[in-house]
This record gives structure tokens, sequence and C-alpha cells, in this order.
């Protein structure tokens, strides 16, 4: 331990002895170890934080699986009752929905919080306390809208109502409705969920009040809900999931126009923490920048790693010196890596700062559904161990190279007084070279990523979203958190747009349950009138709309017409289908005047018109079969309200919004253009396009690093060689050449290896790029051309240099 | 008669360039007592500091036999050679050698350490070591701030301290001006009078004049002993 300390403290000395070489290290150390932190940190917080509940591995989450629609999907509150009323192998089942609520506390203004509407053993059941008085019960739970309490979140207890503990017993104003304030959760727990946090919870009786469907509580169709189970002891996740299979088959004997084909799947709670329709994708997401970061730090280990070998030569007199004065080869080797690791635990401190710096940089620029996300992003224990180990083990990588080629010394060699200043490294295959033609091709691979990745965000943003999206503008309201019902929402509805159409530079407005690529909408299962009953119905995209909806969006229909005043609750059930729906129905024929069913209908709706498709929530997805039905007749609480004015429509944003508030005081959405949400609607891509590129521009700043100092090191080896040519009469040009040449020859191998690899590995992320393939030759032309040019600038330099070498001062060195 | 301290049997040495040889020590034999003082000399190229190194076990690629009190060091492998090295030998350079980046206490503390000798033993032989060679005042210096002489004060002063049977010693005076280079050799006469061998390689008359025996050496043969 002793001889260790000594080595480092040593091995400190050295390393400040040659500044420049310390602070070129540590500077690319630092880049790739931050990098590599900054994405670990984001990484762990979106899928390693553990679950803040009892023994979490006992417990499950029940999804809803289809034969006839892929995915998982939550469960209905029937299904519900039924599998928790003939299960054997949970101790408890507790369900739970989100839904946005009005809130008002004290005399502040009416706010959107999310509540969490549980049953009443939800606390229980997670086996978590409050921080201040008590989470609800069964008790709480047993009368319908008898159970006005809520819990709150530390962090709504903190922003919102200051953080005083005399809130306990207080009340608060719910959807207009009072209730009592009876515990806080302490701070860290969200429920069953990873990246948002519920500001409340409330039992499940007042389901009536609080749920924006809440015919859902009796609707075996309406998939709504979450269901946590806990596990009895014993008992595997493979061993429910079959023991709920009897139950699934019975519903379906039972119930086989809903449950036909349907059973759940059980994933334990900390797989469910993220929607698993999003999971696959994030996890995805993540795992390429953990790999893009890694390619980075591994740029940076060469690079160190070759600055490292190029010092070694210079300080093999020393270790011979060692070995002289009796250290044994593994001594010495022990001592280089004892640097090595000191300059990569150097590079580690240094690379928090950057890591701190990028994670906060990267979450100032995180996606607008994860504006209010409270996610863990501190540099915890977790963290600096990761840090650490990183530090550690990449200090072993690089150090290992040099660590070796001292054990290979030859003594009697290095100690001669008139040895020559080391042999010169002439073998092309030698680990110095080939650490350069790796960094080229690791390179090449993040480069030709990110071309293709800025290909894609490119062509994406090209892509025609259907509907005319400038001068359109949107804001989303929920006028059943004001205790509208449907006859004094469809007034209030007419009223908005009589007033908004009046504003002068408003040209048309309307309403729909699709907030343009946002959210809303929902899939329903549609047939087609006089189709056998048991024939498997198409499910389709619901939108619900007000009259003017299509000219508001600038799209002409192709058949028919937009649905009119005629079109109310009392009139014929009509509506309109997009092209996809209608060339999915009936191909080749026209569309209108068909009738199709709508689940749940009780009399079929006639096709009025037919409208071209539209993207509704990415410019990427795939066209998706529609239908439009009127908002009087398919009554929603929650709609946008779409505004298309002359001009721009930003100067009117405000006049629009002080029309809802003045017709009622709702908690309002942002009003935005629908040109940006179209961008904000692509955070992702231009995420990854932008992440990719300053992480291949990285890989190259590092890569050039490595070149310069080669080809430096080589110009210096070489001085007597290069005196001696202009003495025998090479010209400047001649000199400039060789040395260019002989550096542009590592990195060329590293191009075709790198090209290689990256078409090997561009299969990997096809299906994250749009509209380009994965072997799209420009990006591959580029990225070639990119580090071509930069390694022949680092080669250019030192060789510049090697010109102006003095023939008679190199040869008095021989 | 006793075992001698070396014995060299059939000694040789040579380097491969491609198809051609290239003999740098040719059929040495030779033996040397304890408590000896010899100096090797010879034109450059003769095989002087080959031939040293090779005591030294330095270097590896040699034929013959060479047995070192009586152990048959040609039969040992490269960690046995080693440890036999670092346990009687010390070695003194032209160029000195010191680690430039460790003070002359750290420069004489590193032979020891590389020994496993606790640090409590180690600081009092170097604190010994620093007094019988006066350079007490020196301790917290970097060899870039000693003279010459200084540093190759330290240099034997590195030799000495793990209390070494032989010392070898490459031209230790060639980098130095005659009064520098006389102490040191003043000082040589003194340890060998304490009883350690000395095997040094030197140019000059004067310096041979110190020890008792001359071994030279012409294009890799023993011309006279």
């Amino acid at each position: 331990m002793e001889t260790l300390w000594q080595d480092c403290k040593y091995g400190l000395r050295t390393l400040l002895k040659s500044p420049a070489f310390t602070f070129v290290a540590v500077v690319s150390l630092a880049l790739g170890i931050g990098a590599n932190t900054a994405i670990f940190t984001l990484i762990k917080a979106v899928f390693l934080q553990p679950v803040p509940v009892r023994e979490p591995q006992r417990l499950v989450s029940l999804f809803t699986v289809d034969e006839k629609m892929p995915g998982l999907f939550p469960i209905s509150f029937p299904s519900f009752e039924d599998y928790r009323d003939r299960q054997s192998v949970f101790s408890a089942m507790a369900i739970y929905m989100s839904s946005g609520v009005t809130a008002a506390a004290g005399s502040g203004e009416p706010e959107t919080w999310e509540a969490e509407v549980a049953s009443g053993n939800y606390f229980e059941l997670l086996g978590v306390k409050p921080l201040l008085g008590r989470t609800f019960t069964q008790e709480d739970d047993r009368v319908p809208g008898g159970g006005a309490v809520a819990v709150l979140s530390y962090g709504t207890w903190t922003e919102k109502l200051g953080g005083d503990a005399a809130v306990i017993g207080s009340t608060i104003s719910i959807n207009r409705l009072p209730f009592t304030i009876i515990g806080v959760m302490p701070n860290g727990f969200k429920g069953i969920r990873q990246v948002s946090e519920a500001a409340m919870w409330t039992p499940m009786s007042m389901a009536q009040s609080l749920l924006k469907t809440p015919q859902a509580l009796r609707e075996r169709r309406a998939l709504h809900f979450q269901v946590v189970a806990r596990l009895l002891a014993g008992v595997t996740l493979g061993q429910a999931e079959a023991a709920l299979d009897p139950i699934s088959r019975q519903l379906a004997r039972d119930y086989p126009a809903v449950h036909q084909g349907r059973s759940v799947k059980l994933l334990p709670v900390a797989q469910a923490t993220i929607h698993p329709s999003m999971r696959p994708v994030l996890e995805r997401a993540g795992l390429l920048l953990m790999v893009i970061v890694g390619l980075v730090l591994l740029v940076a280990c060469g690079n160190v790693a070759a600055l490292l070998l190029v010092r070694a030569r210079g300080r093999s007199k020393e270790f011979a010196i060692r070995l002289a004065v009796g250290a044994g080869s593994g001594r010495v080797a022990r001592q280089l890596l004892t640097e090595s690791v000191t300059l990569s635990l150097i590079g580690g401190l240094a690379g928090l700062l950057v890591a701190r710096w990028s994670r906060d940089l990267l979450w100032a620029y995180r996606p607008p559904m994860l504006a209010a996300a409270k996610l863990d992003i501190g540099l915890d224990g977790t963290v600096l161990l990761f840090t650490f180990s990183v530090s550690a083990l990449t200090g072993l990588l690089f150090g290992l190279a040099p660590a070796l080629s001292a054990r290979r010394q030859d003594l009697a060699v290095e100690l001669k007084e008139r040895s020559t200043q080391g042999t010169r490294e002439r073998r092309f295959f030698s680990f110095r070279n080939l650490l350069v033609v790796g960094q080229s091709a690791l390179c090449i691979v993040a480069l030709v990523g990110a071309g293709l990745f800025i290909e894609s965000l490119r062509r994406l943003q090209q892509v025609d979203p259907g509907f005319e999206a400038q001068h359109l503008a949107a804001t989303r309201f929920d006028i059943g958190s004001a205790g509208y019902k449907k006859e004094q929402g469809l007034a209030f509805y007419r009223q908005l747009l009589e007033r908004i159409t009046r504003i002068p530079s408003v040209r048309a407005a309307s309403l729909s349950s699709i907030h343009p690529f946002a959210t809303g909408g929902y899939l329903r299962a549609v047939r087609v009138d006089g189709q056998n009953a048991a024939a498997r119905p198409v499910m389709v995209l619901q939108n619900n709309i007000a009259e003017r909806y299509f000219e508001t969006a600038g799209v002409r229909l192709l058949e028919g017409r937009e649905f009119l005043p005629a079109d109310d609750a009392n009139g014929r059930r009509v509506v309109i289908v997009n092209q996809s729906m209608a060339r999915r129905l009936w191909a080749g024929e026209n569309a209108t005047g068909k009738r199709v069913w709508l689940s749940g209908d009780t009399e079929p709706r006639e096709v009025v018109g037919v409208a071209p498709d539209m993207r509704f929530f990415t410019l990427s997805e795939e066209q998706m079969a529609c239908v439009y039905a009127p908002l009087p007749q398919d009554y929603l609480p929650l709609v946008t309200l779409l505004v298309r004015t002359h001009q721009d429509p930003r100067p009117a944003l405000g006049m629009i919004r002080g029309e809802i508030q003045q017709l009622e005081r709702l908690p309002l959405g942002p009003v935005r253009t629908v040109e940006e949400q179209i961008g904000r609607s692509l955070w992702a891509q231009k995420l990854i396009a932008a992440l990719m590129a300053i992480f291949g521009l990285l890989a190259v700043l590092l890569a050039a690093v490595g070149v310069y100092g080669l080809t430096s090191y080589s110009v210096a080896q070489r001085t007597s060689e290069i005196g001696l040519r202009m003495a025998l009469g090479a010209r400047p040009g001649d000199v400039l050449s060789t040395i260019v040449g002989q550096g542009m020859s590592l990195v060329a191998p590293g191009v075709a290896l790198g090209l290689v690899a990256a078409a090997a590995l561009g299969r990997l992320i096809s299906s994250l790029l749009f509209g380009v393939s994965s072997g799209h030759v420009p990006a591959y032309l580029a990225a070639a051309a990119l580090l071509a040019l930069v390694a022949l600038a680092a080669c250019w330099l030192p060789a510049r240099r090697a010109t102006k070498v003095d023939p008679v001062l190199a040869l008095r060195h021989e | 008669m006793s075992t001698p301290l070396i014995k060299l049997v059939n000694v040789e040495r040579y380097y491969d360039h491609g198809p051609t040889r290239t003999w740098v020590l040719r059929r040495i034999n030779m033996e040397l007592q304890d408590g000896e003082f010899v100096s090797v000399m010879g034109p450059s190229g003769a095989g002087k500091s080959t031939l040293l190194h090779l005591l030294g076990m330095h270097d590896m690629g040699w034929s013959g036999e060479y047995h070192l009190l009586g152990r048959p060091v040609h039969k040992l492998g490269k960690k046995e050679r080693s440890e036999l090295s670092k346990k009687h030998f010390g070695f003194v350079f032209q160029s000195y050698h010191l680690l430039d980046t460790l003070t002359v206490y750290e420069n004489l503390d590193i032979p020891l350490s590389y020994r496993n000798i606790k640090k409590s033993d180690r600081d009092s032989m170097v604190c010994d070591t620093l007094d019988r060679f006066q350079i007490v005042a020196k301790k917290d210096l970097f060899p870039s701030q000693l003279s010459g002489g200084q540093q190759q004060l330290v240099g034997v002063a590195r030799a000495m301290i793990a209390n070494p049977k032989i010392i070898l010693a490459d031209e230790p005076t060639g980098n130095l001006h005659s009064s520098q280079g006389k102490e040191i050799m003043e000082m040589f006469r003194k340890l060998n009078q304490e009883g350690t061998t000395i095997i040094q390689v030197t140019h000059s008359e004067t310096n041979a004049g110190y020890g008792n025996r001359i071994i030279k050496l012409v294009d890799g043969w023993i011309v006279d002993d």
C-alpha cells in the first residue's frame, strides 16, 4: 500500500512536469468520461431508479393484450373487478387512473393538476407511509362521492402550498368541489411512474367528479385504468400469469364481443414505471446514446494511449534506470498503470464538471412532455461510482499498452551511453499506428450515424402534414373541469367560436378532440353496415370535431361536405372518413352515402364526406384510418380550439386567450401556433441529430489531436533524417508530402474500416430513421471527407514544421 | 583455492543484422576475486560496456558460462537473475542516470523500495547514506539543481545504498572535470578498501591506476589481463 502511494505521488509529479501532455490527456478524458456520465445520469434517472415501495420485486402491473392489436393496453374497470374477485395469486390488487383536474388552493388562480384517482387500498398495497397526516383507505372509498379527501405529492405541497404542515385538515377546491387534504407523501414518491409525478391522489369513490369519462367505470371496452398487484409470497410472475388465463377465457365466453382474444400480461413494476409503448423507444434511444458516447470514450482512450506510448518512448531511459536499480518489470508496469489511472481519475474529476454542465444543458432541452418532469438527475453515489469505475477502467485500458511496452525494454541498449534517441517505429502494424486506424474507424461510425440522423431530420421536416400549418394556432382546455355538462358545454363551444371568429385577424375557427401534433383522439372499432357482426372490426382513430374544422385546417374535402349545424345531437348520425379509411373499407367505391357502425353505437352512421389524409401526432407516423364525428353527437369536454388567421397568428394569441377567459376562467394550456407545435413534435429527432452531431464532431476533434500528436512525434523522431534528406536536395514540398502521406496512410485504412463497420451497424438504427436508408451514400461520403480533411490539417501542421528543419543543426544532433 | 566471486567461461555475445552477424564479445574467460578493483579498458566498440551489462545481468542474449559466487547464472531464469543482480550489484553510469523527477532523497530511497524494505528501515538507511556521502544538505534538491560531480556522487550513493557486494561503473568520470573525477575515484578507492568489489570501464590510465587489475579488450577479445 505504501509503495502504491509512492507510485501515485511520483506519478502525479511526473504528470505535473509535462503540463501540455497532461492538459491534452485530461481534456480528452474529461470529454469522454463527462459525456458518458451525463448520459448515464439520464439513463439512470429514467430506467434505473428504484420504485420507493415495500418489496417492489413482488409488485406487478397488469396490462391487456389483444390479439387484434399489437401492444399492451390498460385495463377496463369491470375487468379489474372480475380479475380481483376471482384471482388467487395476489395478496391485493389496486386500480388507478390519471386525470387532469382544475385545482384552486386558497384564493389562487385555478390550475390544471394531474390527479391520480386510486382504489382505497392503493397506498396500503404499495406499502408506503405519508410524510404528514395519513393516506386514504378502503373506508374513504366505500361510498360513491363520499371520499372527498386528497393526499398531496411532496412537490405540490412545497411548490403550491408553501410546505406548511398546517395544510393537513384544510380544504382545497378540485373541479369546484371541496376536498380535505389528509396527507402529504414523502419526497421521491411518484406512485408507479418514473418520469412524471402526480400532484395528488384521491380515492376512486370520487371518480364521477374527477374523471373526464366517468362512464368508463361501467364500460368494458374502456381500457383506461392502470392496475398494480402484489404477488403472494412464493408465487412467480409466470405462475401468476398462468393462473389469470382461465379468468380471461371465462370473460371471453361471458363477453365475447369485447373479451374475445383478450388476456392479461404482467410486468414487474420496475418495468412498468414507463408506459410499455414508450419504453422500447426510450430504451433504444438510450442505448444508441450510450453506444455513441462509448465510441467517444474509446476515441479518447485511443488518444491518451497513443500519447502515453509516445511519451513512454521518451521515458524509456527512465524505465531502464528503474530496472537497473532493482525494480522488477512488473513494478515498472505498475508504476505506469498507476500513472495512467491517476491521469484518468483526474480526467474523471474534470469529467464530472463536464457531465454536470452537459446534463444541465441536455435537461434544459428536454422534450415538451417532460417539461414538468420530476427526475432525479443528481450526480449521486451511483453516478459517482459509475464515473469512478469508467475512469479506473479507462486508465487501465489506455495504460496497458505503454505498460506492456515498458516490460519489453532492452535494458542494456537503453543504458548504453551512446544509444540513439529511441528506435524508429517503422512497422505499419505497431500498436500506436493501429490506434490511429481504430480511432479513425470509430470516428467514421459516429459521423455516419450523425449524418444519417441529420438527413432523417431534414426529410422529416419536408413532410407535408396534409393541412395548412401556416397561420394556424391551437390551444386546449377542459370545460368539464369547470363543471359543464354536455348541453352547457355545447352552448359554450358555440359561443366561443362565435366570439373567436369576430376577432378581425381570424379567418375561421373550429374545435377538435385531437390537438395537432400533441395529444387526443382515441381508437374505435368500426364495422361496415351490413357486414356480418362476427367479422373482425377495423380499428380507426376517432376525432370529434366542430363545424368548419376542415376549412380551419385549410383542407379541401375529396367528397361530400363538412358537418353542419343540423348534425347535432338530435340529427341523423353522420361521420366523415379520411382517405385511408375510405380506401380500406370501400376500395374503388365512393364512400359518401355508405353506413358504418362504431363500437358501442345503437344505430349506424352515414358517411357524409371524405377528407384527405393528415398527420395527427408526428410527421413520421403511418397514415392512420380516421373517422371524424360531430362534437354534438360525440360530446367531449376536453377539446382543442383551432384558429386560422389571415396573417401570422402570433399577435392574435393573447386575444384568443382573452376571449376564452372572458367566457370562463379555465386553466388553459399554452396558445401556440401549429407550426411551433410541429417543431416541438420533432424534439426527439432534433435531440438525437444534435447529440449525434456533437458527439461525432467530438470524436473527430479527439482523433485530430491523436493524429497531430503522432505526426508531431514522428517529425521529432525523424529530425535527423529530414535534415539529411534536405541536405541531399529534398525540397520543402517533398518533406511535406512525405510526412502528410505517412499520417494519411494510417487514416485511410481507418476510414475504409469505419465505412464498412458503419454499413454493418447502420442496420441497427434503420428503424429510428425516417425516409432515409442506413446505406445513404452521401452520409458515408460526407463522413469520410470530413475526417480526411481534419486529419489532413492535423498532419499538415507538424509537417510544415518539418520543412523548417535546419539540415546543419539536425545533422549535428546525429 | 576459494570460489571466485565471478567466473566467465567462453562467454560470447553477438548481434544479428539480417544475414550478417556482428560479434561483440569473443570467448571471454576470466575470474574475479572478492575485493578486487578491476578496470576494463580498450578502444571504442571493444565490448567493454557490453561486458559490464552482461556481468550486471542486464543483458540476456549471451552464450557460455557465468558463475556468480559459484551459482551458475547461465542456468537461471530471468526473474532469478534479476533477484541476484538486485542483491549483489550496484550500478554507476557515465551520465549519472538519476531520475530527474525525484529529489536526492527519493533517488536514494527508490532502490530500497524496489527491494520491499520497510519504510522506517529505508528512512534510516537513506539518512545513513546521506551522512556517509556528506550530501545531507542536498537531500531535497532535484538532480537538475546539482553539479555534475554532485550528481555522480548521488549516483554512487544510490549504487551503494542497498549494500551490494560489487559496484559496476561505466566510465563514471567521463562527464566530469578532473577534480570532480578525482573525488569520485577516491570514493571508489575508499569503498574498495571497505570491502566492495569495483569493476569499472574506463578510458583513463589515471583512473585505472586506482585499481589493482586491468583487463584490456580489443574487438571483443581479451588481449591483456
